[in-house]
């Protein structure tokens, strides 16, 4: 029951399937989480892949489940699952393989993005939620670890961990506390999409503000007027009532939450294309400026 | 609340190793083999590592079938949460095990694991569904004094995800060392939710660590719960004026 109980897989080992008779090759380990382990594999044909370890079968196959039901119709922002399987290796008894999602996580991508990029994440994000939704799941543990930007695919937006999806109307069983609509005192602790919605605008502000350090000391209440203080002084200021809209659960899905962000980054987009024309302005000055000067001491020694 | 379909659970927060009273490892067998599951959770400052006392918490979760985890403060909150659904899962999980043993006469591992995503499936909703009765037994001794707050909006933080399961909620709040020369001190009998209150003027850290004995006054709590015949319980409504 204690995590880490079994070994790491080294790098090159194979793990055999008992029961689809496929091998996988080890490359890497990606990650250790709460429910287990995640290594990035090969399998004997070629597939690349991300094999999720845990201590026990039941684990395993309530993650694999929550997978297949998030699958969806048009693709979803979670990995596909590829194959669920046992192996003899002890550090591998229970597993299922998935898709390998590239990318980095948010909090590590974030600073690195413009302004407009920054928008144009949040605005995937949001859809990207948006069509979770629309299996009858919440994402739940929206927190930026889980939530990888891909900068070299145009910046795809893909979530990792599922262990936390939950149908709505369920009691959400796995959260970041800073991510969590409840713990800020703005929401119950029950999957549905407003949920989803102020957990992921909790995260967005987390990003560019650190939170108090005694936090988890203070009372919901306190933690609550905190926040909603950040929030009036959030610096973009047309964002303000979208954020509180967002937190107080008055967006009734994601789709209308994700309108909003678009309609306010087209502002950040048109403020951008002025700073350009202003560029080509002063570009242009000084090419002219360039030209006259050369001119003029072209006449002087009389080279024309 | 029926008998049947209860999971009766002890979480216990805890700093450090035990020093009153009795083993605390035999608390947790003997809570065990009443069918009582014994969470632990260690909550270290930063730059403390695991020592004895975190040994001794791994000990307890395992003679008590439940889970151990060692966590920063901040952390707590998330993590008594985690835990707790965690091991209902695990209980749910051992019993339809059994079911599928005298029924089929096999194990969920002997079957397919496609064919296990189905028990799964089953199992996360009887999660939701079933009655959870809940002792959290806190560690309130001198070395805790730091950590009151945080403990405190924990266990009220827990209550609030409990709370909203389908399934109905008992919880029971203990602290340990009681006041005086009591080993433990009844902060809250069982009630459908933490009393705020109750838990502010009760968390005052003195004195040791008696783990033995509040495991032992969890255990007592619980199995008096369901000698007293129970009438009132659990309407839909309820006043709290």
């Amino acid at each position: 029951m204690t995590p880490g109980a079994s070994p790491r897989l080294a790098q090159g080992t194979w793990i055999s399937g008992k029961w689809t008779r496929h091998r996988w090759r080890v490359r890497q380990c990606l990650g250790e989480g709460a429910n287990g382990t995640v290594y990035s594999v090969v399998r004997d044909d070629g597939l690349i892949g991300a094999m999720k370890v845990c201590e026990g079968s039941a684990q395993v196959a309530f993650e694999w489940s929550l997978l297949e039901r998030v699958k969806g119709a048009a693709g979803s922002p979670f990995p596909v699952p590829q194959t669920i399987d046992d192996s003899d290796d002890p550090r591998a008894s229970y597993f299922y393989v998935m898709e390998r999602v590239g990318g980095s996580p948010l909090n590590g991508v974030w600073s690195q993005l413009s302004l407009r990029d920054q928008k144009k994440v949040f605005y995937d994000i949001v859809r990207s939620l948006e069509s979770v939704h629309r299996t009858g799941h919440a994402f739940c543990d929206v927190k930026p670890q889980n939530i990888l930007v891909d900068t070299s695919r145009g910046l795809q937006v893909r979530f990792v961990d599922v262990g936390g999806v939950t149908p709505f109307g369920r009691a959400v069983r796995q959260f970041t506390p800073t991510s969590d609509p409840a713990y800020w005192g703005f929401a119950e602790r029950r999957a549905s999409c407003t949920y989803d919605v102020a957990a992921i605008a909790l995260t967005i502000l987390l990003l560019e503000n650190a939170v108090p350090k005694n936090l988890a000391a203070w009372p919901m209440q306190k933690r609550k007027e905190w926040m909603k203080r950040l929030v009036d002084n959030v610096a973009e200021g047309s964002w303000r009532a979208t954020y509180h809209k967002a937190l107080s659960g008055a967006y009734p899905d994601a789709g209308s939450f994700a309108e909003d962000i678009l309609r306010l980054s087209d502002g950040t987009r048109v403020k951008g294309a002025k700073r350009d024309w202003t560029a080509k302005l002063m570009w242009a000055s000084l090419a002219s400026a360039c030209f006259s000067t050369a001119w003029a001491w072209a006449l002087f020694f009389h080279v024309v | 609340m029926n008998k049947e379909a209860t999971i009766r659970q002890i979480l216990v927060i805890t700093d450090g190793y035990s020093n009153i009273g009795p083993d605390p490892v035999d608390a947790a067998r003997r809570a065990q083999k009443r069918g009582i599951v014994v969470n632990v959770i260690g909550v270290v400052d930063k730059g403390e590592t695991g020592g004895q006392g975190y040994d001794e918490a791994h000990s307890i979760a395992d003679a008590g079938g439940g889970m151990c985890r060692i966590v920063q403060p901040v952390d707590l909150s998330a993590t008594a949460q985690m835990m707790t659904h965690q091991t209902m899962q695990l209980t749910l999980q051992q019993v339809v095990n059994q079911e599928l043993l005298s029924v089929m006469g096999k194990t969920a591992e002997d079957l397919p694991p496609a064919e296990r995503t189905r028990i799964a499936q089953v199992v996360e909703k009887l999660e939701e569904e079933v009655a959870l009765q809940l002792v959290v037994a806190i560690d309130m001794s001198a070395s805790m004094k730091d950590k009151v707050d945080i403990v405190r909006e924990a266990v009220r933080d827990l209550a609030l995800s409990l709370q909203v399961r389908t399934g109905a909620l008992s919880v029971a709040v203990i602290a340990f060392p009681g006041s005086g020369d009591a080993p433990t001190r009844l902060v809250q009998p069982f009630a459908s939710q933490v009393d705020v209150r109750a838990l502010e003027s009760a968390l005052q850290p003195r004195g040791g660590t008696p783990t033995g004995p509040a495991i032992d006054h969890a255990v007592a709590l619980i199995l008096e719960y369901y000698q007293a015949p129970v009438e009132d319980e659990d309407g839909p409504r309820r006043d709290f004026a």
